[in-house]
């Protein structure tokens, strides 16, 4: 509670800060009882507007990022869970493909949303689109006001790199709009001493290492994304979004590659239209919302290599259209102060195509989603609430095992500043298009992924002298059954194979505080990780089971120190990952190993303001001590890189 | 403020530290035997993580990781083959374009061949010519193993706009010609003089011929997998297929009786008479007599049963060491941890087992 009451503290401008503004109430809205729910502050998000969403959670959220390099693939996982476990909603539509059934963070720029909420393990089932691992939520609501802002925020970093944002927004009465348009760039050629490869020097036969560009690894990212809200009666409330991107991308190669300079040259190019709309009918005790949203996406994947004498092939190019309509219609009835009930029903359709026009390879598939859900909460004498969650869901004809949620939140009667809560539900995934179709290796047989998810924590808050702290503890509690993975055979092909129980510990510690004229905004996170395959020793050997998860950090953790005198601020970022391992091999080396990754960015702002007026100027360094380091086995990362950003606001 | 600085000095301890170069320190490791066994384990496709393993049968001792471990440095993304010529191995890395050269009593790097495409197998045809197969160029590389250099490409492009064709896998030598599989979408043995370093002739197999070997009969044989079901190549029974190298005929065609079945790296025993190769079949869903068979080259019909049954493993690469014609077969197990090497006498007796790398794929016998 007091960290979103923090969340309002930061939206007031730097330069009138004041924590007097906030108001701390012992009030728990029913609708939040356990789900344990995160909101990036939006200090942080103007902060990072013009990171990717991939960037900005690394940074300060216990979500553990994978990024194939700067600019690439990058994916999200909670809690020692897989990418695909993990659902992103943009403002009520799911962005979670079922065709690949994971999000690529690093096309999600932060500018285009203003909130983000986490909402890890069981919470997530609430939604009404919950994820084994946890569900992300994004909002892109125009602002409530009257009359016209524009804001360009325009910046230019290392290795070529150009981001451009315009904001503008308008609120005539009952009707406010909202248009974005953006577009990031970057030649993405950093320098690196590559330490993967050699070359022997003749005279003394020591080691050369090359000192090489990036090459092939430049991006664009380009688009607009127009909202409306309008709001004819006090009953009734309408809002509506609209997002086009397209981006391309070229795929850099390992660093151990030595083959043909012009050969296996990947690039992905993609133009996605996402529609959403949200009308929200109010009257007493009753709510009725119904969330309709469209997601066509079209993606183009291909590789080229020369033919001797016949110049450029393409070795193979798959072209694939994902379609997707999700509904939602809810019912939503306060019988009384202290009772909420909710009931919906959920209609989802899908439709793949994907053709490799070199391999004459594909799918045309189909898939309706049919769910049913219903929602009790309740609150005892204003120290005890909960939810009881219980949801139906119909994939095509098959019906998947019911799935209930209990959550709870507790506060201490001896201390009120105390909250225990917790929650615990059953969760399913079903395999996604490919896991089922993919030509060639899918398998029709896959069982879907399913297993129990918990978590029980603490939350406290206080005030000490003009020192404001909110802190907690949560310790999860992760076991799925049928977890698929793809392996290579003749062809890769998905199967079930693993158990993996999942457990340890989330720690978050928050601050803000005076010293003299300065103030003082601090914030730390911790997670500890244990997942852990117990797969079945008899069938696949026993070197996998009792080892954590590849590419799944036992430690992680972020920390924030922000210091703003005036209009000036300093923000130190810190993010670190203990050691990661490729695979469960035994006699690891350092081939296998990714060693302990420790992050640190310093930005440093000032802003101008005049009338109604706001020139703001941002330095970031990225990687300051300059640290060569991976996030991904031979994926090389930049050394210390700049970006200067220019925001004017009216 | 004291009070403050500390803090902040505090958690700048906790959450700051130095990470360390990625340059690992070679160490050395040295095996004098005349006769071992390489083990080339692919790795995860796109990690980087393939390496070599060396297993010294006479004191059963297992060297793992020996190229890493010896040089410093990660042999690549997929290692898929290696050839040894005189005291040098090369070690084939696919999705890396190279092939390393290393000294195979000490494992040392000693040079490499870069600017390849999508490299398989390198086969010597003269101390200064050796040809490369390649999965994705539509080309036979000529490269000079003196110089470690490029020298040229033999085109096996026959324009065909549907289907890619024709990669090669691999090649066996009968007087001055060079037999080449094309395996992927195709159904080809491409036929080249080695003098000329041109494609004189073709022979049409059964769909997607993946292995070959010359029996002591001098009798090419060919095993072709019949491609997978759904494949917009069309699926074919899996064949073996047996071709006079002289007359470029086909003699004889050993059908399967399985569509299902997957049957691939056939191999030849010591004595030059008898075929090996890996079965599997996943008929109706489930495995039906996978394992590794064997039959005599005078065989008039296919085995029916496993010399070794796959039971609970799942097999992924095959060799037969040319010297006492043990059966080297190996388990990749799930695929992300060591797998096993299990070796069994040329009738099918388990005689030992040993821990490899990630995915052991193929064997190079010293």
């Amino acid at each position: 509670m007091l960290i979103s009451q923090f969340s309002m503290a930061q939206r007031v401008p730097p330069d009138t800060l004041s924590i007097r503004e906030v108001v701390i109430s012992s009030y728990k809205p029913l609708q939040e009882a356990g789900r344990n729910e995160t909101t990036i502050d939006t200090l942080i998000m103007k902060r990072e507007a013009d990171a990717s969403l991939s960037d900005m959670l690394s940074r300060y959220a216990t979500v553990f990022i994978k990024s194939e390099g700067r600019g690439a693939l990058a994916s999200a996982s909670f809690r020692g869970m897989a990418a695909s476990h993990t659902n992103v909603e943009w403002n009520g539509i799911s962005l979670q493909t079922p065709m690949l059934g994971q999000v690529d963070f690093s096309l999600i720029p932060v500018y285009l949303v203003n909130q983000i909420s986490l909402l890890p393990g069981a919470g997530s089932v609430t939604t009404g689109n919950g994820a084994l691992g946890g569900t992300i939520l994004l909002k892109s609501d125009p602002e409530i006001f009257d009359g016209i802002r524009l804001q360009v925020l325009s910046g230019v970093g290392s290795f070529h790199t150009f981001n451009e944002f315009v904001h503008f927004q308008a609120g005539i009465n009952k009707l406010q709009l909202s248009t974005r348009i953006y577009r990031n760039s970057s030649r993405n050629d950093f320098q690196f001493y590559n330490k993967s490869i050699a070359n022997i020097d003749p005279q003394t036969g020591t080691y050369i290492y090359p000192l090489q560009r990036n090459t092939n690894a430049r991006y664009e990212l380009e688009g607009v994304m127009q909202s409306v809200n309008w709001q004819p009666t006090v009953h009734l409330q309408v809002q509506a979004h609209y997002w086009f991107q397209h981006s391309d991308r070229v795929l850099p190669r390992l660093n151990t590659y030595e083959g043909n300079e012009h050969a296996n040259i990947s690039r992905q190019k993609e133009n996605a239209h996402r529609a959403a709309t949200e009308i929200l009918w109010t009257k007493n005790r009753s709510k009725l919302s119904f969330t309709s949203g469209l997601n066509a996406e079209k993606m183009i994947f291909y590789m080229q290599n020369p033919v001797y004498g016949s110049g450029y092939y393409n070795v193979y190019y798959s072209v694939s259209s994902i379609t997707s309509n999700n509904n939602r219609l809810q019912y939503r009835f306060e019988a009384g102060k202290n009772t909420l009930f909710k009931v919906g029903y959920g209609f989802d359709f899908h439709h793949v195509v994907t053709r490799d026009t070199v391999l004459h390879t594909g799918y045309d598939q189909y898939r309706r989603n049919n769910k049913l859900f219903f929602s009790w909460q309740q609150k005892w004498k204003k120290l005890f609430s909960m939810q009881v969650f219980v949801q139906k869901e119909w994939v095509n004809n098959v019906a998947l095992p019911w799935v209930p949620y209990l959550g709870f939140e507790w506060k201490m009667p001896f201390e009120h500043k105390l909250v225990l809560h917790g929650n615990i539900s059953r969760e399913v995934h079903y395999p996604t298009l490919n896991d089922l179709f993919w030509q060639p290796g899918g398998n029709p047989d896959l069982l879907p992924e399913e297993g129990l998810v918990s978590s029980l924590g603490i939350r406290y808050a206080t005030e000490w002298k003009r020192m404001r702290w909110s802190g907690g503890v949560t310790w999860f509690y992760n076991d799925i059954r049928n977890w698929i993975i793809w392996l290579p055979g003749l062809n890769m092909s998905p199967t079930n194979i693993r158990h993996v129980l999942s457990r340890g510990l989330e720690v978050n510690l928050k601050t803000v505080f005076p010293v003299r004229k300065l103030w003082v905004f601090l914030r730390a996170d911790y997670a500890l990780n244990f997942s852990t395959n117990l797969g079945d020793a008899s069938r696949w050997g026993n070197g996998s089971i009792g080892k954590q998860l590849p590419y799944t950090p036992v430690h992680s953790g972020n920390f924030l120190a922000d210091v703003r005198w005036k209009n000036f601020s300093v923000t130190w970022v810190n993010h670190a990952y203990s050691e990661r391992y490729a695979t469960y091999a035994s006699n690891l080396t350092t081939r296998d190993r990714l060693y302990p990754y420790f992050m640190n960015d310093l930005y440093a702002g000032k802003k101008w303001s005049w009338q109604k007026n706001s020139i703001s100027v941002q330095v970031k360094i990225y990687n300051l001590f300059n640290e060569q380091y991976w996030s991904v086995l031979q994926r090389p990362m930049p050394g210390r890189n700049y970006m200067l950003l220019l925001n004017y606001q009216f | 403020m004291k009070r403050i600085t500390i803090l902040l000095v505090f958690v700048s301890l906790l959450f700051t530290s130095c990470m360390k170069n990625h340059a690992p320190v070679p160490g050395n490791v040295t095996t004098d035997t005349n006769q071992g066994v390489f083990v080339v384990n692919e790795g995860n496709f796109t990690y980087g993580n393939s390496s070599l393993t060396y297993y010294d049968p006479g004191d059963d001792s297992v060297y793992n990781n020996v190229f890493f471990n010896t040089n410093g440095l990660p042999l690549g993304d997929v290692a898929v083959s290696m050839t040894i010529q005189d005291s040098l191995g090369y070690v084939v890395v696919n999705n890396s374009g190279k092939i390393y050269v290393i000294n195979v009593n000490n494992f040392q790097y000693v040079g490499k061949i870069t600017g390849l495409v999508s490299p398989r197998r390198i086969y010597f045809v003269s101390a200064t010519k050796a040809y490369v197969t390649d999965l994705y160029s539509k080309a036979l590389f000529v490269v000079n193993p003196e110089t470690d250099s490029v020298t040229g490409q033999i085109s096996l492009d026959n324009h065909n706009t549907q289907f890619s064709q024709h990669n090669s896998e691999q090649i066996v030598f009968y007087g001055n010609d060079a037999f080449v599989n094309s395996w992927s979408y195709d159904d080809k043995v491409m036929v080249i003089d080695t003098h000329t370093d041109r494609v004189v002739d073709s022979i049409t197999v059964a769909k997607q011929p993946n292995s070959m070997v010359l029996d002591k009969n001098n009798k090419l044989w060919v095993l072709s997998d019949g491609g997978w079901s759904g494949s917009p190549y069309g699926q074919a029974m899996p064949a073996l297929t047996r071709i006079n190298p002289v007359t470029r005929q086909v003699e004889k065609v050993f059908q399967f009786n399985d569509m299902d079945a997957s049957p691939d790296h056939l191999s030849l025993n010591a004595a030059g008479d008898s075929l090996f190769y890996l079965y599997r079949s996943y008929s109706a869903g489930s495995l039906i007599d996978a394992g590794v068979y064997g039959m005599s080259v005078s065989a008039n019909s296919l085995p029916t049963l496993p010399i070794v049954p796959e039971n609970s493993h799942t097999f992924y690469g095959l060799g037969i060491d040319p010297h006492n014609s043990r059966i080297y077969v190996t388990d990749a197990l799930d695929y992300q941890q060591n797998g096993t090497v299990l070796i069994y006498s040329p009738s099918g007796v388990l005689s030992d087992s040993i821990t490899a790398g990630i995915i052991p794929g193929s064997f190079c016998f010293k």
